[in-house]
């Protein structure tokens, strides 16, 4: 449905993106995992046309046969705007403050489906049913800042998804929720994907959220993709060192249990922080972070290709999958 | 008790922001404050670490009323009560150098100029260098600015540390690096922390007693490994569960690997 291959974006001299292939098929769930600066929210805003207007792409996007790179605005608007819905971390800003939520979503409505005034509102409403806002008929009424974070999530997924998209391209949309509303929102998310067959592109720094929702991940650092899989693999069965250390940052825990043996132990935290784009190493952009960089590292990793759709670009990947392959072939 | 609260209320307008609050944490102790937005988490700590006064019922420090002691020894009561914010861009002010922001706590409760080797080893302490204190705030990353606030707040040697969501506004690799700091500190300096937090795993992680609160209320409290063990109120275990909801094998990462190996074999 969505394939990426040899995309590269740049900005000046910069290359801000560097992805040799992805692949999201019709109704599946990827997640674009990393830190703030390793190039996610730009890969987002890249596949999904919206990268600024100084980027430079090569390579090719195809989107349900479409070939987006190289599109003019006017081409690229036709496609993106029926195919593919977005919705970014901060709904009180993506929202319009002085407008009634129900003219928003009859906006978005109007735009991709010529019907009568009365048929729109219908429709307005039954959106706003599918995405769980309760009491749509009094809800319409109301401005953004009359509703709780999590029902402007709500509406700013009604709107995305009133194109009826292949695609839903999501940017940290629980970020700035609580957990509770979070656990609902993922789960709308998850919900609308499987009962629409639409695909979900999932961009997140917190790896136990991409987890709870998706079936793929991909995890980037510098602009470059360093693992990608399907998402227990790649979590359970790390190869790259840098996946391996965000697993290790997270607090998270899984039971009780885990809780008593880590309460008031030190976290594997990653030394250092990410660089800004013009200070990244040479070859491995991960190396003077890592701690198990090898003089290899100097040059760029290629992608090594594992069973069930697994690759990784890592010079000296985790220890334990070693002795698991090992172990493997002596079988 | 070093912190206590009996019966406290606190209002901003007409409704109750604080209600019925009782509350004891120990000297070194670690306190860990869970609730979503609007349970009055940082106002509890804003109130005890006397940043707003003006509430019912009993709030004692080291045995004396935190009112009386603000309205008496205001210096000598912030001394030991100091608190790190959310968002360490919006707590620095944006025209001082570093250097000048750090002295301003030894500067308002001691009324002296603390020396360049002083302001080193508080640097020193954050795992900072004296590079740093040249720079503006917009010239540093957060990581950098939380410790540089971390550093501020231990410059008077307080007895508590109040932090309010200190992660919160930071990637996870560099929230990983300020939590572990501030179990170091805890550790070195032997500070009470009182934290507050919306992330369920981290204050597991990080505290020995824990409170979950809910409109102003608590609803549970108690050792954080009982507490999550074994949640007495519903809405313990809603939050543990939305949490677990997200959550990744911790420790498990080595031995989930090994299970995970075996189940490769039998496929392969």
């Amino acid at each position: 449905m969505l394939g990426v291959r040899d995309l590269s974006v740049r900005i000046g001299r910069h290359e801000i993106v560097s992805i040799d292939e992805l692949d999201l098929p019709a109704g599946r769930r990827l997640g674009l995992v990393g830190e703030s600066g390793s190039g996610k929210t730009m890969t987002a805003m890249s596949l999904a046309g919206l990268a600024p207007a100084e980027a430079r792409q090569c390579g090719s996007i195809v989107l349900d046969g479409h070939e987006l790179v190289g599109l003019g605005d006017k081409q690229l608007a036709r496609v993106r705007g029926a195919q593919m819905g977005v919705i970014f971390q901060d709904p009180l800003r993506a929202l319009n403050p002085t407008m009634r939520i129900g003219r928003q979503i009859d906006e978005a409505v109007r735009l991709h489906a010529n019907l009568s005034r009365a048929e729109r509102r219908e429709r307005v409403l039954e959106l706003m049913s599918h995405v769980q806002l309760s009491e749509p008929e009094r809800l319409v009424r109301r401005y953004p800042h009359q509703l709780s974070g999590g029902q402007r999530q709500r509406v700013l997924i009604a709107m995305a998804i009133a194109s009826g998209p292949r695609l839903l391209i999501a940017d940290e949309p629980t970020t700035a929720l609580d957990v509770t509303v979070q656990k609902e929102i993922l789960g709308l998310l998850v919900r609308l994907s499987e009962e629409r067959q639409m695909a979900l592109l999932f961009v997140s720094h917190d790896l136990g959220v991409v987890r709870a929702v998706c079936e793929y991940v991909a995890v980037l650092y510098g602009g470059r993709l360093v693992e990608t899989g399907p998402v227990r693999t790649v979590i359970h069965r790390p190869r790259h060192r840098y996946t391996e250390a965000l697993i290790g940052a997270n607090p998270g825990h899984a039971s009780a249990d885990d809780l008593a043996a880590v309460n008031g132990r030190q976290l594997t935290a990653i030394p250092g922080v990410v660089p800004s784009i013009d200070a990244f190493p040479i070859g491995c952009r991960f190396r003077d972070r890592c701690a198990h960089a090898v003089a290899a590292c100097a040059d760029d990793p290629p992608m090594e290709r594992l069973a069930g759709e697994h690759r990784f670009a890592c010079f000296n990947p985790t220890i334990a999958a070693k002795e698991w392959e090992l172990d493997g072939n002596a079988r | 008790m070093l912190v206590e609260a009996h019966d406290l209320w606190f209002r901003y307008g007409k409704e109750w922001t604080l209600a019925e609050l009782e509350l004891s944490v120990e000297s070194s102790a670690t306190l860990g404050i869970v609730g979503e937005s609007g349970s009055g988490k940082s106002t509890l700590v804003r109130l005890l670490c006397g940043l707003i006064t003006g509430a019912s019922g009993t709030a004692r420090y080291d045995g004396r009323d935190i009112t009386e002691w603000l309205r008496r020894d205001a210096k000598q009561f912030r001394r030991h009560n100091q608190i790190v914010f959310q968002n360490p861009a919006s707590s620095l002010d944006p025209r001082m150098r570093i250097r000048t922001s750090l002295t301003e706590p030894v500067k308002a409760l001691e009324r002296r100029v603390p020396t360049l080797q002083e302001i080193e080893q508080w640097l020193a302490l954050v795992g900072l260098g004296s590079d740093v204190l040249a720079r503006y705030p917009h010239q540093l990353s957060g990581g950098q600015l939380q410790r540089i606030a971390i550093a501020r707040a231990l410059s008077v040697n307080p007895t508590v540390l109040y932090a309010d969501e200190p992660t919160s506004a930071l990637d996870v690799s560099v929230q990983a690096q300020v939590l572990n700091l501030l179990m170091n500190l805890r550790q070195r300096l032997g500070l009470t922390l009182v934290m507050v937090s919306h992330d369920l795993a981290i204050v597991g992680r990080m505290s020995e007693q824990m409170i979950v609160m809910k409109s102003g209320r608590i609803v549970e409290s108690g050792p954080t490994l009982n507490v999550m063990h074994n949640p007495q109120s519903d809405y313990t275990r809603t939050l543990i569960e939305a949490a677990q909801a997200v959550s990744l094998p911790t420790t498990g990462v080595y031995e989930n690997r090994l299970a995970n190996t075996r189940s490769g074999h039998a496929t392969s």
